[in-house]
C-alpha cells in the first residue's frame, strides 16, 4: 500500500512524535544556523580574542558561540538577557524565515519545490560611535564573506551536521535541493542616543556619541523538495493469477479471457 | 563676598549633607572615565575613573529612562563642584570614554549619559540623564 508518509524538505508529514514536552524545530533553520556559526567560529575567533573587548567582562571568546543560536525573529529582543540567562546573548545569530512559494527552479517531472527566503541576522556586542568602532569596523564584512564561503563551499571537512559525518554537505544532511546565500546588508541596532540634546548638553561640547550594536542582515535561499507518495516497502508480494480480460462494459462471466498468468513470490 | 558666596556652604555642609547623612539620598550618581588598553575605545581591557557625587543629590524619575539629578551645589571655596568637573569639555584621547552611572537601592550599575543642564540657579546645578541601556525591545 503507498504511504501517506512523505517529507518537505527536512520535515516528514505527519510529524512524528517524539516524547512528552518536546519541541518542534524548524530543522532548515537549526541547520542554517549551525553551519554559519560554525563557520563564523572558524574564521573570527582568534582575531577577536586578540582584540579584547568590547565589553569589561573580557575579550570575546567566541564569534558566534553555539547556545547562542536562534531560529526566530527576536522582534529588538536581543537588548536583554534570555529568561534564566545572566547576560545578553552576544555574539549571537537569529534566523527567520521572511517567505515561502512554490517554484519551478530546481523542480522536476516528479518532484515539485518550494523556496524559502530565510533572513538571518548576525549581531555584535555594543560598541560606540565613532571611536569604538575604529577598531573594528571590518567586522560584519568579515562576517558577510564567511557567510559567502560558507554558502559556496556547501560543508566542511571538519563539520558535520546532526551527528552527520564530517564532510557532509549541509543541503543533504537537511534535505534541500540546494541552497544559496543572496545578499547582506550592514545597520546599526538599537542606535542610542536616538533623541536630540539640549542646548547646554555637554554632548555638544564632548562631541556627538552614539552606541549601537554592529549588525548583519543576510538573505538565503533555500529550495525543499516536496517527497513523493512512496510504496510502504513493508508490503509484501503475495503469489496469485492474473489474467486480462475483454468486455463490452462490465466484467462478467461472459468476458473474454486473452491471457491467463500465475504470479509467483519473489525470489530471494 | 556675596550674600551667595555666603549661603553656598551652607546649602553644601549643611542642608544638603545632612539631608544624605540621615541616608534619605538613596542613588549613587558617578562621573565615570574609561580607559581601555587596547589603544581604542573597546578594545583590550578597562580601566575605570570615578567622580562621585558627595553629598549624594536628589535622584528621581524624570520620565521613563530619564532620571532628575540635583541641586547639585556649584564651587565654592572648600567645596561644591565646577560646571567643567561636571561636565568635562575636554577632548577624550582615541581609547577613552565618559558616561555617568547611578547605583540605586537594588545595587545594579546602570549607565547614563546627560541629555540636559539647567545652571542657571544661584544655588543648584540640575541635569537630566537618559539611560544607556535597553529596557525596551520595542524599536
Amino acid at each position: 500500500m503507498p504511504t501517506n508518509t512523505t517529507g518537505v524538505g527536512p520535515l516528514v508529514l505527519p510529524v512524528p512524535t517524539t516524547g512528552a514536552d518536546s519541541t518542534l524545530d524548524d530543522t532548515t533553520l537549526v541547520g542554517l544556523l549551525d553551519y554559519l556559526g560554525f563557520w563564523l567560529r572558524l574564521t573570527l575567533d582568534a582575531k577577536l580574542a586578540e582584540q579584547g573587548g568590547p565589553t569589561t567582562a573580557g575579550a570575546v571568546s567566541s564569534a558566534c558561540p553555539a547556545e547562542h543560536l536562534f531560529p526566530w525573529d527576536h522582534q529588538g529582543t536581543f537588548v536583554r538577557p534570555l529568561p534564566g540567562g545572566g547576560a545578553v546573548p552576544l555574539p549571537g545569530l537569529w534566523a527567520w524565515d521572511e517567505s515561502s512559494e512554490d517554484t519551478t527552479e530546481f523542480a522536476t517531472l516528479l518532484y515539485d519545490v518550494i523556496k524559502r527566503t530565510i533572513t538571518v541576522q548576525y549581531i555584535f556586542p555594543e560598541l560606540t560611535s565613532p571611536k569604538g568602532v575604529v577598531g573594528r569596523n571590518g567586522i560584519l564584512a568579515a562576517v558577510m564573506r564567511t557567510f559567502a564561503k560558507a554558502a559556496e563551499w556547501g560543508k566542511h571537512p571538519t563539520y558535520g551536521f546532526d551527528g552527520d559525518a564530517v564532510g557532509t554537505p549541509l543541503q543533504a544532511s537537511c534535505g534541500w535541493r540546494t541552497w544559496r546565500f543572496k545578499s547582506a546588508k550592514q545597520t546599526m541596532a538599537a542606535t542610542l542616543p536616538n533623541t536630540a540634546s539640549s542646548a547646554q548638553s555637554a554632548q555638544r561640547a564632548a562631541g556627538a556619541e552614539k552606541r549601537f550594536y554592529p549588525s548583519l542582515l543576510a538573505t538565503f535561499e533555500v529550495w525543499e523538495r516536496v517527497g513523493l507518495q512512496e510504496a510502504d516497502a513493508a508490503d509484501d508480494m503475495v503469489p496469485g493469477d492474473l489474467a486480462i480480460q475483454i468486455v463490452d462494459d462490465s466484467i462478467s462471466d461472459d468476458a473474454l479471457t486473452l491471457m491467463e498468468r500465475t504470479l509467483d513470490t519473489d525470489d530471494d | 563676598m556675596s550674600l551667595r558666596d555666603d549661603l553656598l556652604p551652607v546649602f553644601d555642609r549643611d542642608a544638603r549633607a545632612l539631608i544624605d547623612d540621615l541616608g534619605l539620598r538613596t542613588s549613587r550618581v558617578i562621573l565615570r572615565t574609561r580607559t581601555w588598553d587596547g589603544g581604542h575605545v573597546r578594545m583590550g581591557s578597562a580601566d575605570d575613573e570615578d567622580l562621585e557625587l558627595d553629598p549624594r543629590p536628589k535622584v528621581r524619575e524624570a520620565s521613563p529612562g530619564y532620571l532628575k539629578v540635583g541641586p547639585i551645589t556649584p564651587s565654592y571655596p572648600g567645596g561644591g563642584y565646577t560646571p567643567t568637573q561636571l561636565f568635562p569639555d575636554n577632548a577624550l584621547e582615541a581609547n577613552e570614554e565618559r558616561f555617568w552611572v547611578v547605583i540605586g537601592l537594588d545595587g545594579e550599575e546602570r549607565e547614563y549619559r546627560v541629555s540636559s543642564i539647567d545652571s542657571r540657579r544661584a544655588f543648584g546645578i540640575t541635569f537630566t540623564l537618559q539611560a544607556l541601556d535597553r529596557p525596551d525591545p520595542d524599536f
